[in-house]
């Protein structure tokens, strides 16, 4: 199915971009085109099969909880566009 | 034979015999790059001095008798791989100003085996992409014909190699980014088994496929230089507690009877005739070293662009959310909210390519499409992997090609997306199975652009890659060919 103007308009809202009139029009041709293409998935009977998202499997492994050493603040902030020295300033939210 | 014109092997012994001192090589190397870099770009940030301090260093290690292979060879690392205190920039604006206060575990890894730091090599933007054009710094070009692509991702990296403005590189694979542009500028690239090498600090575009591994001049090169890489990592959640071979001992094994799968459905009337002839001659050079030839079947071929693109989008889109403008990186200025901080930051600090990624991954993430995509392409790599399992009851590696073509003229990437994502047929495969695939320079197109052969091995079969590659590369002679610049 197509993905239409709107469509494009959402998907921008998700990945947190805004782009021109032009450039969504554009966005939504490039990716219907691939969406389109991906339907051929729908060929395949894939009713029993469970999906695979790990190869190995193994995404799952535990460590013993104790406290390792991390960062330092000073580390943490180094390349912070706006700091206080012991946080990240952001705009005003409330 | 200049200096810049060993490989890594030739190098390291001259090192430890002590005919040459490694500042003497390093210096060599940094002339080269000098010279070189103002035409092909295949660095984002060279960092000579460090080199040389790396060099000094080697050469006392080197001394006192306790050097490994790499000690005093110089490497350079795609810029998707975090250096301490080195501008780590992942060719996107985003990051050109990132100083990463952390080491990856590989750049810990070379820096303890006394390998030499030549600088940061150029990529594709976050890795997406096969002709490296996409880079915020330009691109970089193909040291074999300056009017061609390198390949990509990893494309500064395997240009860097064949120019010898390195004796190493270390790049990163996700759906063919080692192997494509290895094979583009005719060097060795091999994309190891998911798990082997440890992705802490390798910046991250789809978690599930990525791969960092080495390039080099020779299989001998690669293999030293994955028994560095190669370890488990507990910072790496997806790492393997696997105890690997020294890798060098492969290269003498004996390759008789060795099976190797041909796919019918990779030797189509749509694949580049130049490249189907250096392939089939290549296979007959691995038969006549007593190689068994074996027609196969992977009947889910024409579902793996769709499969990896969606797995890649989806986790693509997830990993990027974290570029925010907040906590490191390119901030947009004159916003007025945290809304407009985080909208304008990713508009103004992503290139196209990565935004249409990232909406592409939203989208097959987003409700009421999530099962019909993501959910559909997960259960189609089972199928893949399938495939794969029962063509490795029957062969011991697949042969295929590293490309559907030699490497094309700047400029391809731009024009449809989807005629660009086509092109990665024979490489997205290895990412979805985890499989180790390898990729050796074969010959050369009319137009003298290399064109590489590529073999795909079970998990953990990298030995079985490396042992083809010396055989293959001990009969015939392209992997010592160098271009004219």
């Amino acid at each position: 199915m197509p993905i239409t103007v709107d469509d494009a308009i959402h998907i921008t809202k998700l990945a947190k971009v805004e782009l021109t009139p032009e450039q969504i029009k554009a966005l939504a041709v490039q990716l219907s085109s691939v969406a389109n293409y991906m339907q051929q998935l729908n060929q395949l009977d894939t009713e029993n099969v469970p999906p695979t998202f790990h190869v190995h499997n193994n995404a799952a492994w535990l460590r013993k909880d104790k406290v390792n050493l991390s960062l330092s603040i000073e580390k943490v902030l180094a390349n912070a566009p706006a700091h206080n020295e012991e946080s990240f300033i952001v705009p005003q939210i409330i | 034979m200049k200096l810049y014109e060993l490989s890594l092997s030739q190098a390291s012994a001259m090192l430890r015999t002590g005919q040459i001192s490694s500042l003497e090589l390093t210096k060599s190397i940094i002339e080269r790059q000098e010279k070189t870099e103002p035409v092909l770009n295949c660095y984002i940030t060279p960092t000579p001095e460090l080199a040389l301090e790396d060099a000094r260093k080697a050469d006392e290690r080197i001394k006192k008798g306790n050097a490994t292979p790499l000690t005093g060879v110089p490497i350079g690392l795609k810029d998707s791989i975090c250096t301490e205190g080195v501008r780590t920039t992942v060719a996107s604006r985003m990051l050109h100003n990132f100083v990463p206060p952390y080491d990856s575990t590989i750049n810990a890894r070379l820096k303890a085996a006394g390998a030499v730091m030549l600088g940061k090599h150029n990529l594709d933007e976050f890795a997406m992409g096969s002709t490296t054009e996409t880079s915020f710094f330009g691109p970089t070009k193909n040291p074999w014909d300056l009017s061609a692509i390198p390949g990509g991702s990893s494309g500064g990296s395997a240009a860097s190699l064949a120019a010898g403005s390195c004796l190493g590189a270390v790049g990163s694979d996700t759906g063919g980014s080692i192997r494509q542009p290895a094979s583009h500028c005719g060097v060795v690239g091999l994309k190891p088994t998911y798990g082997l090498v440890s992705r802490n600090g390798v910046i991250g575009f789809a978690s599930s496929l990525d791969q960092a591994g080495p390039l080099g001049r020779s299989v001998e090169d690669v293999a030293l230089m994955l028994n560095c890489l190669v370890g488990y990592d507990e910072k790496d959640q997806t790492s393997l507690p696997y105890e690997a071979p020294d890798y060098t001992s492969s290269l003498q094994q004996d390759i008789k009877g060795l099976r190797i799968g041909l796919p019918e459905e990779y030797f189509t009337a749509g694949l580049n005739p130049e490249v189907e002839s250096t392939l089939k001659r290549a296979i007959n050079e691995l038969a006549s070293l007593g190689a068994l030839v074996v027609p196969i079947s992977l009947p889910r071929t024409e579902y793996l662009i769709s499969t990896y693109y969606i797995i890649a989008s989806a986790e693509a889109s997830s990993n990027l959310g974290r570029y925010d403008g907040v906590k490191f990186g390119f901030s947009a200025d004159n916003i007025d909210s945290l809304e407009q901080l985080y909208l304008k930051t990713r508009t103004q600090g992503f290139g196209p390519e990565v935004i249409r990624r990232v909406g592409l991954g939203a989208y097959v993430l987003s409700s009421g499409y999530y099962d019909a995509y993501y959910t559909k392409a997960g259960k189609v790599r089972t199928l893949i992997i399938e495939d794969f399992d029962k063509a490795f009851e029957q062969v011991d590696v697949i042969a295929a090609p590293s490309a559907p073509h030699a490497a094309l003229d700047l400029g391809c990437s731009s024009g449809d997306p989807l005629t660009v994502y086509l092109r990665d047929v024979y490489t997205v495969s290895c990412n979805l199975t985890g499989m180790p695939a390898i990729s050796l320079p074969a010959g050369f197109n009319s137009q003298g652009r290399p064109i590489g052969l590529q073999l795909m091995a079970p998990r953990f079969g990298e030995s079985i890659l490396l042992a083809l590659g010396a055989g293959f590369q001990a009969n015939t002679g392209f992997h010592v060919a160098r271009p004219n610049i």
